[in-house]
């Protein structure tokens, strides 16, 4: 067991990485009643083409969140139903890279731990059942579909990364879900889900040498092969830059995109904090044009941003609803030009560093992101609590200069839905 | 780790509730007002928060505002309004980065100069052109209120059930109230609360109590307090009165129904067996409501209870397919019945249990759980005993004590919102 503190955050994190690869993460809370487990698979719905032994493999978008939908049955039952009978609050989710199976629970962790491992490691899909799910997963399509901020945002990642992964519907499209069988799901089970890419990480008073007991319990014994990534071409030249759809909305809802052309192999943790922090010299609340732009009502509390950034492919976005969001599009390059004059003021620039960093601390406090966080970065080989000594060796000109690359008007897409 | 609070007379009719403790990263800070829900008062009280953060004295507009906190390692100051049974509770909330972990700065003296720059020294103060677009801002959520059918079919059920009462006011209060608010109204309101209106302040975090309590005194020394403060007004209790059964038509896919009851005056409903009743009947995945009238009768899409035990009201609310409406309040009152009878298993008294059970460890483990609990007790003047103190209470309520709960509830109202269509598809179906 390996056992690392963070004297400025007052963290300490224990790992294990078991012969089979699995690495095992425990994140003592002391004094807190409540455990929290989070199983990960370095697996989401970016995730439709890859190579494994040398041959290439696909399979339909939206297949990553369909398996988790079924993960949950058992021949014994369901899972979630089990847990919460043990007082457990079970979920699930699929993002663009992870697949993360999780559950909170007061009382009962070893049990509840029992349930998660086995439940995530032991697939049992019929034809029958997943006919079933094929209902239930076109119906939150259609919410997603329903929802104007996944649409504005989902038609611009397209048009921004017509040739990436990322361009992939996590949930998938009611005709590829079409596609997607119990062979389809057994194999993707076999090809994504071994230790050695997956980590459990448990964030409370519990006892590390418990946990990855319990693991080496559920888990293979043997190591096998990881499957190689497809995430194709962030480069390609965008198919739209603009689009237009129309919802029954009361007022248009918009995303700019700005897509950041970073060169291969940026860490990623230093990266995202500088695109954090760049992103809210420009647009956050305490910036000139923000306030500028809520004062002339052409954004109101519904504007948001932030930097995204995937394997190979990274971007800007802004978002939120407006009557005028061409006129926002402007307003955001307009602020461009003050950058590029007169650059960001380093003493602002220090101040937004520091709120950054207090918000990351403030974070910690939820088990949750915690845990998230610390697998995301552990699935690109870094360290998440390492995020304190990143903040030292950022400066005003790096992230004007990331600003100035970036946020151009050849790099934008601008994607509104409006009102019928 | 039991944690407890200590209490100080801030200034006359403000008291300020310090809880120590280690176990968290951030600290919290909040500056509430207390007031009669009243239906002339309501929309003033909900629209001062909101242009007071507009901008102060110093810190005159959003940006400037949002740098000052951004320099606080990225403290948090937002609005925050509730109504806690016939009362009022809103004010500002604050949370930032603990003392411990801000590299050797002190964030908490900042914290507490802007909270006194917000309650004390609002941007011209109060700006009218800040007043106009929060105006606006608070009109279009109320208007928007109406969009979350689930929530105002409950707010129309309590205004059905409880007229005249102060109960029945809304939390943001009516459109028309609000027109009448102006920014004169609205300065004259806002130093009437600081004079005289009753205040709770709350901190936690790592600070010793009597340092908070020293730094808030100096901060807000400022304000003069009048020496008497006018007592929050005793909850009207009211018993059942003859049914009443209403359904009103609105654009919806799915009806909505909500049923309340009330218990006497004179029967004071006792906290374990209360809150037990309340998780059993219907407030939790495991309660009779929803395992018998969602899961095993389908009869409803969603369905929960909550009771009001200092109002002696309780409420269950469903969404329901507008042909099963009169099914699923014919079941509802069955299922009460059945509690009332004492036909409660051992398996469904285990399961509330174990539920409340971990719902008071857990409220240990989040700064912001604690602070409404503890809020929660001083309003009501409840002993400020730990939550998990409460636990040995609610594992000795027997099913006995449940069933002579549910047996004092009076069924006065039943309310249900359906499309014109659906309806008369539900009654040619009868």
């Amino acid at each position: 067991m390996k056992e690392k503190y963070y004297p400025s955050l007052g963290e300490t994190v224990r790992s294990d990485v078991l012969d089979n690869g699995l690495t095992v993460f425990t994140v003592p809370r002391e004094g807190f009643s409540k455990v929290f487990a989070f199983y990960a698979v370095n697996y989401g719905g970016m995730d439709v083409r890859w190579k494994k032994g040398g041959r290439e493999c696909s399979s339909p978008e939206g297949t990553a969140h369909f398996l988790e939908h079924k993960m949950f049955d058992m021949e014994e039952g369901s899972a979630d139903l089990m847990l919460a009978a043990n007082g457990a609050q079970a979920n699930a989710f699929t993002s663009g890279d992870m697949t993360a199976y999780l559950f909170e629970c007061t009382d009962r962790f070893e049990e509840n731990l029992d349930i998660l491992l086995n439940f995530v490691n032991t697939p049992f899909f019929t034809p029958q059942s997943v006919e079933k799910e094929m209902g239930i997963i076109s119906q939150e399509i259609g919410m997603c579909e329903d929802d104007p901020y996944w649409r504005a945002g989902h038609s611009l990642v397209e048009s921004m990364f017509g040739a990436h992964a990322l361009k992939n519907r996590t949930v998938g499209t009611k005709e590829s879900i079409s596609h997607i069988t119990d062979r389809v799901l057994t194999d993707c089970h076999s090809t994504f889900y071994v230790p050695s890419n997956m980590i459990l990480c448990v964030v409370g008073d519990v006892d590390h040498d418990a946990v990855t007991e319990a693991a080496l319990r559920h888990t293979p014994r043997q190591r096998a092969e990881k499957a190689e990534r497809w995430t194709g071409d962030a480069g390609v030249p965008f198919a739209m830059k603009e689009t237009v759809s129309k919802m029954e909305i009361s007022r248009p809802v918009f995303s700019i995109g700005f897509r950041a052309d970073l060169p291969p192999g940026e860490p990623f943790l230093e990266c995202g904090i500088l695109g954090d922090t760049a992103s809210a010299a420009v647009l956050g609340p305490s910036s000139e044009l923000y306030g500028e732009m809520y004062a002339d009502g052409i954004i109101n509390g519904s504007f948001d941003f932030s930097f995204e950034m995937h394997e190979g492919a990274a971007y800007f976005e802004a978002r939120g609803e407006s009557d005028r969001p061409r006129e926002t599009a402007e307003r955001i390059l307009e602020g461009m030009d003050r950058i590029k004059k007169n650059g960001i003021d380093p003493s602002i620039f220090s101040v937004i560093k520091k709120a950054d960093m207090g918000g990351r601390i403030k974070e910690l406090g939820s088990f949750e992101m915690t845990a998230w966080n610390i697998c995301d970065l552990a699935f690109r080989g870094e360290d998440y609590l390492e995020f304190s000594s990143v903040y030292k060796d950022l400066t005003a000109e790096g992230a004007a200069g990331l600003l100035l690359d970036s946020v151009r008007e050849e790099n934008m897409v601008l994607s509104v839905v409006e009102p019928v | 780790m039991s944690n407890t609070v200590e209490v100080f007379e801030l200034m006359p009719g403000a008291q300020l509730l310090c809880l120590k403790t280690d176990k968290f990263k951030t600290g919290c800070m909040y500056a509430s007002f207390l007031r009669d829900m009243d239906a002339d008062e309501a929309p003033a009280n909900a629209l001062l928060m909101p242009v007071i953060m507009r901008g102060t004295e110093k810190h005159p507009d959003i940006s400037s505002l949002s740098l000052s906190m951004d320099g606080l390692y990225g403290a948090d100051f937002g609005v925050y309004l509730r109504k806690k049974a016939e009362t009022q509770v809103f004010g500002i909330a604050s949370d930032f980065v603990d003392d411990r972990f801000s590299g050797g700065e002190e964030i908490l003296p900042g914290c507490v100069d802007l909270m006194r720059e917000l309650l004390l020294e609002p941007a011209g103060g109060m700006r009218e052109e800040y007043f106009t677009s929060e105006k606006q801002n608070l009109a279009d959520a109320i208007r928007a209120s109406m969009n979350d059918k689930h929530s105002w079919t409950v707010q129309r059920a309590v205004e059905i059930m409880c007229p005249g009462e102060p109960y029945s006011v809304s939390r943001l209060g009516t459109p028309e109230k609000l027109e009448s608010v102006t920014i004169g109204s609205l300065r004259q309101h806002r130093r009437e609360l600081l004079s005289s209106g009753r205040m709770l302040f709350f901190y936690g975090g790592s600070r010793p109590p009597a340092e908070v309590y020293g730094m808030l005194g100096d901060s807000l020394g400022g304000i003069s307090r009048e020496k008497e403060q006018e007592p929050l007004s005793p909850i009207v209790r009211k018993g059942a009165a003859e049914k009443k059964e209403i359904r009103e038509h609105m654009e919806v896919t799915q009806a909505k129904l909500c049923m309340g009851w009330r218990f006497r005056p004179d029967y004071e409903i006792p906290y374990a067996a209360g809150v037990v009743f309340s998780a059993l009947f219907g407030g939790t995945s495991t309660s009779k409501l929803f395992l018998n009238v969602r899961e095993k009768l389908s009869l409803c899409y969603s369905i929960d209870s909550s009771l009001d035990r200092r109002k002696g009201i309780m409420l269950v609310s469903a969404g329901v397919d507008a042909g099963d409406l009169d099914r699923c309040t014919d079941q509802i009152t069955e299922q009460l019945a059945m509690c009332a009878r004492g036909e409660i298993s051992q398996e469904e008294m285990e399961n509330a249990r174990a539920y409340l059970k971990g719902v008071l460890r857990a409220s240990g483990d989040s700064l912001g759980g604690l602070q409404e609990y503890y809020t929660t007790r001083a309003l009501f003047s409840l002993p400020l005993t730990p939550p998990e103190d409460l636990i040995g209470q609610i594992l000795d309520v027997s099913a006995e004590d449940v069933a002579a709960v549910a047996a004092q509830a009076e069924l006065d109202t039943v309310y249900s919102i359906c499309g014109q269509d659906e309806e008369e598809e539900g009654s040619a179906l009868q």
